[in-house]
């Protein structure tokens, strides 16, 4: 092959790649002009053939022409594939405000919700978890807790009595959970607490026949009422808010003694008074006190060494103070359309 | 309890503004729930006379007014309106507590300037017949508001047992007010001073019932009506007034504490006796009841038999009435626990039993007696020098000896021990010693009596806010049932699978439980109603109450979960069991672009394993069970290394429809304990290094042979080679042969030492195909 004879098979390859207008053409091209069959490989494949002065000239000439349509092809390719890429990407453009394809989410109940915050606060207090039996017995439920049979708080707390079930009862308080854990742990301290379901005879706006509550107890040597104070505050700061004003009252609870319930300023108007805390400016939060000596008798703890504090709050309360539910008997209907709103809303 | 802010006043003799007193109580333990102010709203009315009263139609009469300071007409349709009555007239332009405001009008012919106004009006009592007739004396053109002493803000306290021994009177919250605002205590009445007892009033007591029995004979010396002031507050405090003799002794009642019961001389037969009731023993309440008695109810007997239930109620018998005249006046203390006891068997929740069922103090009957002498000529009665004394009055406590370490150590504030004296002198107790405090208290305190009592004393009295807050050392930890974790990590795997976890209450309809063939157990004995009588056998019956309520207001996407406690019987005991539910319903979605998916039992089941994974349990077996709630041929037990964990499946189409539930309801529950004892530690498992083989393999068999079986078959002759099985198809109908079902599955064979070759797995599947045929009657399709 004459060295002119290469100009013309680069005229002929340029003249079929720039015919070449898709992908497959170029390619094809790709094959025809630089594969192991095609003419450049053949012309430089017969080299050996040729006089020698003329080989190492004509081998310069095409490589350099092999290297050329390499780069013209490859560049032919790249961009008809950024071509092909951006129609591709057209083509499968979507209307982005069609709605997702839906998963159905669950979730949990508020009362769970709320259940859940009080423990994690209580637990970083230093807290642990116990808990005990719905079905308990009268003893524990009142006598072991210094309400005897005719003590008036046994008024306060209406008790569904059991068929048959002699001395048994649906527990009106976790309270009998403390004596439990007492026994189970005298004479060493103790930190726990006990949320759980309880019942009473009580059926209106604000009262559920079955509700749930959650006690705290502590019990020592040298426990004092300002680590009670501290407790509730510290308690009340994290659930609530770090600036919320806080208040302890003198209460009565046959269990504790001296009795204290806290109030935290209300939530809802800032202390301005609203419907929710019947324009007084405060919320009544929960129930505390010094643990009674009888109780800590009946928990195995000798009153003269020991003392303790207990507090304990309604979880239901708590769930309807912190989500605005108005009605107590919204959280056992099971009802979809109230249990959906305590996460982002449904689509 | 209604507290009278113009009450405590009058004992105080100055007081802060209602507002603050509110809160002052509140800060005290006496929480105040509410405010108002009787009369609230009254501008302009004043006191007139009429001086002249003539008929107008005839319901009509047409009244002449003095003002005192000019004349003016009314016309009123109250026919107790006589010539000379002082009365309230409200003129035009008076507003009155209902908002109205008065203009002249004319009522045949006759135009009336304004009103004369009912007790009812003015906003102090209830009759709206009569126009309220003032007294005599009454200065004609004052402001009435002013003259009736309003507005009077009226507190609602809610009294902690704590405080219902003291503080169920004025007497009592004024002390308690008192000691706050650091006045002197007011003393209240001393003890009557009476000359020997009356022969003629003799009275037994049973000490053990009745410790102290007084009575006092009153006589009537002139007829007067109650004085105005007391009426009002009678009213305010929720009392009607009724006669006189008997509205003096509610107003004494209120003010100390102490219930008196006036009974009608005349119709007393014999000496007087209070004792225990005979079982059945009857008597007819004032309020027209029968009652039934039991022992242990203390009545109080004439020689007729019993005229009143001691502390409760008095009888029709004996009821005092306008024409009495004479009156056996009773001032006594009853056991608390009869009176407790009785008021809530007998529902009879009287102010006197709500004051006796907390005890009085020893001295305060006396006291009573003192203070009735004092107002008795208001109403123009007198009582009899005399008082009848049946039984002792009770010895005052001892003192209490008290640690000031203790104090100071429970209340973690640090007082001396004479800060502590002066704290519980304030509040009215005696309070002394060198080491120890000795501790008197005052009369009406009877619930102080052990060293924590003063403790709370004299916590009350430095107030709360003096405690410092200190965090308390901290305790070891104790080990946590797993219940409470496991519980909310098993409704958090059902919730990431798209069930709402939804409480429902524990007490329900026996018969739902019955028609889900989980009969109760324990049932309460004292239900509010049916539908919450028996405790729980099973969780399904709330969920599947909840999906009839999803149903009812239209809604078809239904999977609900719940975890709770279930109660059967044992014997005498009851045995709780922590259960986990699901009810799936309806379509997973709502209607849309995408396919809503109608679910069945296979939806619900591959949700519980799907949950059962998370919740790392084993891998799991499922075997047909007998449920009569489900549909026989859709349940099964749910095992996994042995361990019944548990049942789901469809229920049945007639449970179903007994349910009032128009579509089928998948339904699943699961005991926790055994979900808790199936799981596995979670552990690394070395990555396989060499590839795995895939085979499609498809067999015909019996459509009585299960896949469970198929499955156990292929797994026991593969061995460990067979590291998964995925069943793809099953097909019934031709070409497949009648009665037989063709399954198609595709294994992934590997393993754990070499590559395996084509060879290794045609050699797999013959033997797979071999014991597949030997023992499920298996063919190649």
């Amino acid at each position: 092959m004459a060295a002119g004879s290469v100009g013309e098979l680069r005229r002929q390859a340029l003249e079929a790649i720039d015919a070449a207008m898709d992908l497959e053409a170029v390619q094809a091209a790709r094959t025809t002009w630089l594969g192991r069959k095609g003419p450049i490989v053949d012309a430089l494949r017969s080299i050996k053939d040729r006089p020698p002065e003329e080989r190492r000239d004509l081998g310069l000439e095409l490589n350099r022409l092999r290297d050329e349509l390499e780069a013209i092809l490859s560049e032919r390719e790249g961009s008809l594939e950024e071509e092909n890429l951006r129609r591709r990407l057209v083509d499968e453009r979507v209307d982005v405000t069609l709605p997702g394809r839906p998963r159905a989410i669950g979730g949990p109940h508020p009362l769970r919700m709320a259940e859940a915050e009080l423990v994690r606060v209580l637990r970083k207090i230093g807290f642990s978890i116990v808990e005990g039996p719905e079905v308990e017995s009268e003893y524990l439920n009142f006598e072991a807790l210094n309400i005897p049979e005719d003590h008036p708080a046994r008024e306060m707390q209406d008790t569904f009595y059991l068929r048959d079930l002699p001395g048994l009862l649906l527990r009106t308080h976790t309270s009998p959970v403390q004596v439990r854990a007492m026994r189970a742990s005298a004479p060493n301290p103790l930190r726990v607490i006990c949320p759980g379901r309880v019942y009473r005879r009580d059926d209106d706006v604000t009262h559920s026949p079955v509700f749930h509550q959650i006690e705290g107890l502590a019990v020592g040597e040298g426990i004092g009422m300002h680590h009670l104070k501290a407790t509730l505050y510290e308690f009340a700061r994290q659930l609530f808010g770090a600036d919320v004003p806080l208040r302890l009252r003198p209460s009565y609870f046959p269990f504790t003694e001296p009795s204290t319930e806290l109030d935290v300023g209300c939530p809802f108007c800032h202390g301005q008074g609203c419907r929710v805390c019947k324009g007084s400016g405060w919320i009544e939060v929960l129930g505390s006190g010094m643990v009674h000596p009888h109780v800590l008798r009946e928990g195995g703890y000798d009153p003269e060494r020991f003392t303790g504090f207990a507090f304990g709050l309604g979880i239901e309360r708590t769930a309807m103070l912190r989500y605005g539910i108005d009605d107590v008997r919204l959280l056992y209907l099971g009802d979809l359309r109230f249990l959906t709103q305590f996460q982002g809303s449904e689509a | 309890m209604q507290v009278l802010y113009s009450w405590l006043r009058e004992i105080l003799g100055e007081l802060p503004l209602a507002e603050e007193v509110a809160n002052i109580l509140t800060g005290l333990g006496l929480e105040v729930e509410g405010l108002h102010r009787q009369g609230e709203g009254l501008r302009g009315a004043i006191v007139a006379k009429a001086a002249d009263v003539s008929p107008l139609t005839a319901r009509l009469w047409r009244v002449e007014l003095d003002t005192g300071s000019g004349r003016a007409v009314c016309v009123t349709g109250a026919s107790n309106v006589g010539r000379g009555a002082v009365v309230p007239y409200a003129q035009p332009g008076t507003r009155l507590p209902d908002g109205r405001t008065l203009e002249p009008a004319e009522f045949h012919g006759q135009v009336s300037e304004g009103m004369l106004l009912s007790a009812d009006e003015i906003g102090i009592g209830a009759d709206h017949d009569g126009i309220l007739i003032l007294p005599q004396d009454a200065p004609l053109g004052q402001d009435l508001a002013t003259y009736l002493g309003l507005p009077d803000a009226v507190f609602d306290v809610s009294l902690t047992p704590s405080f219902a021994q003291h503080c169920q009177n004025m007497l009592g919250v004024a002390r308690e007010l008192a000691a706050a605002l650091g006045m002197i205590l007011p003393a209240g009445p001393g003890r009557l001073r009476s000359g020997d007892g009356d022969a003629s009033l003799a009275v037994r007591t049973d000490p053990a019932l009745c410790p102290l029995y007084l009575g006092a004979r009153l006589v009537r010396e002139d007829e007067r009506p109650t004085p105005l002031y007391i009426q009002r507050r009678l009213w305010a405090a929720g009392m009607r007034p009724v006669l006189p003799i008997v509205d003096l002794t509610n107003y004494v009642m209120l003010e100390i504490g102490q219930p008196l019961h006036p009974f009608a001389d005349d119709r007393l037969v014999g000496a007087i006796q209070v004792r225990s009731a005979r079982p059945g023993e009857q008597i007819e309440t004032l309020d027209g009841l029968t009652r039934v008695l039991e022992s242990g109810d203390i009545v109080i007997c004439d020689e007729a038999g019993p005229v009143a239930l001691a502390g409760m109620m008095g009888s029709q018998r004996a009821e005092v009435t306008e024409e009495t005249a004479e009156v056996f006046l009773e001032a006594a203390l009853f056991k608390p626990a009869s009176i407790g006891a009785a008021m809530r068997r007998l529902g009879l929740r009287s102010e006197a039993a709500q004051r006796f069922a907390h005890g009085l103090p020893g001295s305060l009957p006396w006291r009573a007696l003192q203070r009735m002498s004092e107002l008795l000529p208001e109403v123009g009665w007198r009582m009899l020098p005399g008082i009848a004394v049946a039984g002792e009055e009770p010895a005052a406590p001892p003192a209490i000896n008290v640690d000031p370490h203790y104090v100071r150590r429970l209340l973690g504030i640090d007082l001396s021990q004479e800060e502590q004296c002066d704290a519980l002198r304030r509040l009215g107790f005696e309070a002394g010693g060198d080491r120890e405090l000795a501790v008197t208290p005052p009369y009406w305190r009877i619930d102080v009596m052990e060293p924590w009592d003063v403790a709370e004393e004299v916590l009350r009295s430095v107030g709360v806010d003096r405690l410092p807050e200190e965090l308390p050392p901290p305790a070891p930890r104790i080990a946590e049932p797993p219940s409470y974790a496991l519980r909310l990590e098993a409704l958090a795997a059902l919730e990431a699978l798209g069930y709402r976890d939804a409480l429902s209450y524990s007490l329900c309809d026996p018969k739902e439980l019955e028609s889900l063939g989980r009969p109760a157990e324990v049932e309460t004995a004292n239900p509010l109603s049916v539908d919450m009588q028996a405790l729980r056998t099973t969780l399904l019956q709330g969920l599947l109450k909840a999906v009839r309520h999803n149903l009812a207001y239209g809604r078809q996407e239904i999977a609900l979960c719940e975890a709770g406690r279930v109660f059967a019987r044992d014997g005498d005991a009851v045995v709780e069991t922590e259960m986990l539910a699901a009810v799936l319903a309806g379509t997973r979605l709502p209607f849309g672009r995408y396919e809503a998916e109608r679910v069945d039992f296979f939806s619900l089941k591959g949700d519980i394993e799907a949950a059962l994974r998370l919740l790392r349990v084993g891998a799991l077996d499922f075997a047909p069970s007998q449920d009569p709630a489900l549909h026989p041929g859709r349940q099964a037990d749910v095992f996994s290394g042995g361990r019944h964990l548990g049942r789901l499946g469809e229920l049945h189409p007639s449970v179903q429809r007994h349910l009032g539930l128009d579509l089928p309801v998948m339904v699943g529950e699961f005991r926790l304990a055994e979900i808790n004892l199936a799981q596995v530690a979670a552990r690394a498992k070395s990555t396989p290094r060499f590839p795995a083989l895939i085979r499609d393999l498809a067999v015909v068999v019996d459509q009585a042979v299960t896949y469970g079986r198929l499955r156990q078959v292929l797994r026991a002759a593969l061995g460990e080679l067979l590291v998964a099985e995925t069943l793809f198809d099953v097909f019934t109908g031709s070409p497949v042969p009648d009665g037989k079902k063709s399954l198609a599955l595709r294994l992934t064979l590997q393993s754990p030492e070499r590559t395996l070759t084509d060879a290794d797995a045609e050699a797999a599947i013959a033997r797979a195909l071999q014991a597949l045929g030997e023992h499920c009657g298996a063919q190649l399709r």
